[in-house]
């Protein structure tokens, strides 16, 4: 059971912190929570399933297609859409995000029909490690974002978009002043965050499936870690999502009733999104300023 | 034809509860609550569970007003430390987990299925009758949350609620408690969308999770945006409006070949479509907010 668990935690973990990441840096920069963010993800699979079989380029090239022009229409709703509306206030361009996703999910439906679509991913037989099970794709989708964090950790870490992305993050205003370029800067972040947020919707389509609902269903989960985190946090958000996807795969397996010394009392399956809900109910409440006082806006 | 009309118009009516209680909230007050459709949830679903344990609708309807009343303390009472847009995302989760209960609980709630069957207050009176009655009541509704909505922004608490929302530092350093005056307000505007709640389940005879949805509050924001904020008949207006387009995009596949599927996110594209125009054009609404200008400085 605990291989079980872990497996299913680092899977969760891959797809969550990909676009809890973008999330979580882009924030800092546009100065307002962007639900429509989480789009990204059903937006990135749909185009990867366009791409690979629409296109006819195969599952990777086509996935790297869509993956790229996500990020594009990312750079393009942040150039012409959000920086108006956030020019008005920050409360115009949340209920414009809100508008945005709906937009989205509608464009989304009305295209590919309200039925869910598998990504053309060759059969191959899973590797049993114990009593637990995984599939070829869940070790793809979890070396691929450990890769992915290397790679956006060294860049940031090491060098100069990496030290410019960090101060236009912690203070525009002096990055403008001390001649790094704001606006290139920013629209770098804003296609790399579309761009990770669609990567984890295709990790999500090749380990289930693509729907939907995807977006929204990843809102609240992607919200926690974000703040969980800490804004601007890349390592707080990997964290915090490993957090969350070991909360939700234990709380559903835990015996509390075991455990209380009665019946078996277990949570029902279908109250999942749950953990997400709660968890950001109670990190509100409790650590608005993110779990492990990497910043945040305020208390 | 008939029929259809009034449908339509009775839910207009129902809809402009929802948004003279959403008024309240964000446009008054500057509270962005984007679990707004919990507020109607509570209300449908007292309604609902009253009527499934044989209660009368009345015991439903009141019971769904003193409950919302209660949530909506509860989460003004979480505004205390959370900021506008950190608070919008909590009201979402309470509402997506009322949600998940709802669709979980199904030895109360009906589960998936919903409650349906339920008994309003004009059985005996069927066909024409009925609906005109079904109206009237509505628009009676509606137009006493106006006079609600117009009398509590009209007089000092509003003044104090919308010092809140543009200067909140301002209206604590003069001695208002924010917090306080949050929860007041949701105590107020709760039961508005929950009475809408009641009505709407009482006049289908049917509630179901799916009107849960967030997409719900989504409209909600729409008719505030369109309408205008801040502005009691700017919400009236954009429940109107919004409602047409609804009830208009029902003829839209008699002129365009639109399959069945796709007709409910066409719908909704255009209501989307609409909003982002508003937002990017005339975000101030069709009737703008009318604020008294005092400069201090002449």
């Amino acid at each position: 059971m605990l291989v079980a668990i872990l497996i299913d935690t680092l899977v969760r973990t891959s797809q969550l912190s990909l676009v809890a990441v973008g999330l979580s840096m882009t924030w800092g920069i546009v100065r307002f929570a962007n639900v429509a963010h989480v789009q990204f993800a059903p937006v990135g699979a749909y185009l990867a399933l366009a791409g690979a079989t629409g296109l006819g380029l195969g599952l990777v090239v086509g996935s790297l297609v869509g993956i790229v022009a996500a990020g594009l229409l990312g750079v393009l709703l942040h150039l012409f859409f959000f920086r108006r509306l956030s020019s008005f206030s920050s409360a115009t361009a949340l209920i414009g995000s809100l508008a945005l996703s709906i937009v989205i999910t509608a464009t989304i439906q009305a295209i590919a029909g309200p039925r869910p679509e598998r990504l053309p991913l060759p059969s191959a037989p899973g590797i049993a490690i114990g009593d637990a099970f995984v599939t070829r794709a869940q070790i793809y989708v979890v070396s691929m974002t450990a890769v992915i964090f290397l790679a956006l950790f060294l860049v940031l870490a090491f060098t100069n978009l990496g030290r410019a992305i960090r101060c236009v993050a912690a203070n525009p205003d002096l990055a403008s002043s001390s001649g790094i370029d704001v606006k290139r800067i920013s629209t770098t972040v804003v296609f790399a965050a579309a761009a990770l947020a669609a990567t984890g919707g295709v990790f999500i389509a090749l380990d289930t499936s693509i729907s939907l609902e995807m977006g929204s269903t990843l809102l609240l989960a992607v919200f926690a870690a974000v703040i969980m985190g800490g804004i601007g946090s890349v390592g707080g958000a990997l964290l915090a999502a490993a957090i969350l996807a070991l909360a939700e795969s234990t709380v559903l397996r835990v015996d509390f009733g075991a455990l209380l010394g009665s019946e078996p009392l277990l949570v029902p399956i279908s109250y999942r999104p749950a953990v997400g809900f709660v968890a950001v109910i109670l990190v509100m409440l409790f650590r608005p300023q993110g779990l492990f006082g990497l910043g945040g806006r305020r208390a | 034809m008939l029929d259809f009309s009034l449908y339509v118009a009775t839910i207009a009516a129902v809809y402009a509860l929802f948004a003279l209680s959403l008024n309240l909230q964000v446009g008054v007050t500057g509270l962005l609550n984007f679990g707004h459709v919990a507020f109607f949830g509570v209300g449908a679903y007292a309604s609902g569970i009253v009527a499934l344990n044989g209660g009368s609708w009345v015991v439903g309807v009141l019971v769904g007003v003193v409950a919302a009343s209660l949530l909506g303390v509860a989460i003004g009472a979480l505004g205390r430390t959370l900021a506008a847009d950190y608070w919008a995302i909590v009201t979402l989760a309470v509402a997506e987990c009322l949600r998940l209960i709802v669709v979980n609980e199904s030895d109360v709630t009906g589960g998936p299925q919903g409650i349906s069957g339920i008994a309003g207050p004009f059985v005996g009176v069927s066909g024409l009758g009925g609906d005109i009655a079904w109206l009237l009541l509505c628009v009676v509704l509606a137009g006493l949350a106006y006079l609600i909505a117009e009398t509590l922004t009209g007089m000092q608490f509003g003044r104090v609620l919308r010092l809140i929302r543009e200067e909140p530092m301002l209206a604590a350093s003069l001695g208002h408690n924010i917090t306080r005056e949050k929860m007041r307000v949701l105590a107020v505007a709760a039961p508005i969308a929950a009475v809408g709640g009641s009505v709407y389940t009482l006049y289908i005879s049917y509630i179901g999770p799916n009107q849960l949805l967030p997409i719900e509050t989504f409209l909600v924001f729409t008719m505030l945006i369109i309408g205008g904020m801040g502005n009691n008949r700017g919400a009236v207006l954009g429940a109107l409006v919004i409602q047409l387009i609804y009830a208009g995009s029902r003829f839209l596949k008699d002129i365009f070949p639109i399959p069945d599927q796709s007709a409910s996110s066409i719908r909704l594209l255009i209501v989307g479509l609409v909003l982002v125009a508003f937002l990017m054009t005339r975000p101030e609404g069709l009737f703008a907010e009318k604020l008294r200008r005092i400069d201090v400085h002449q």
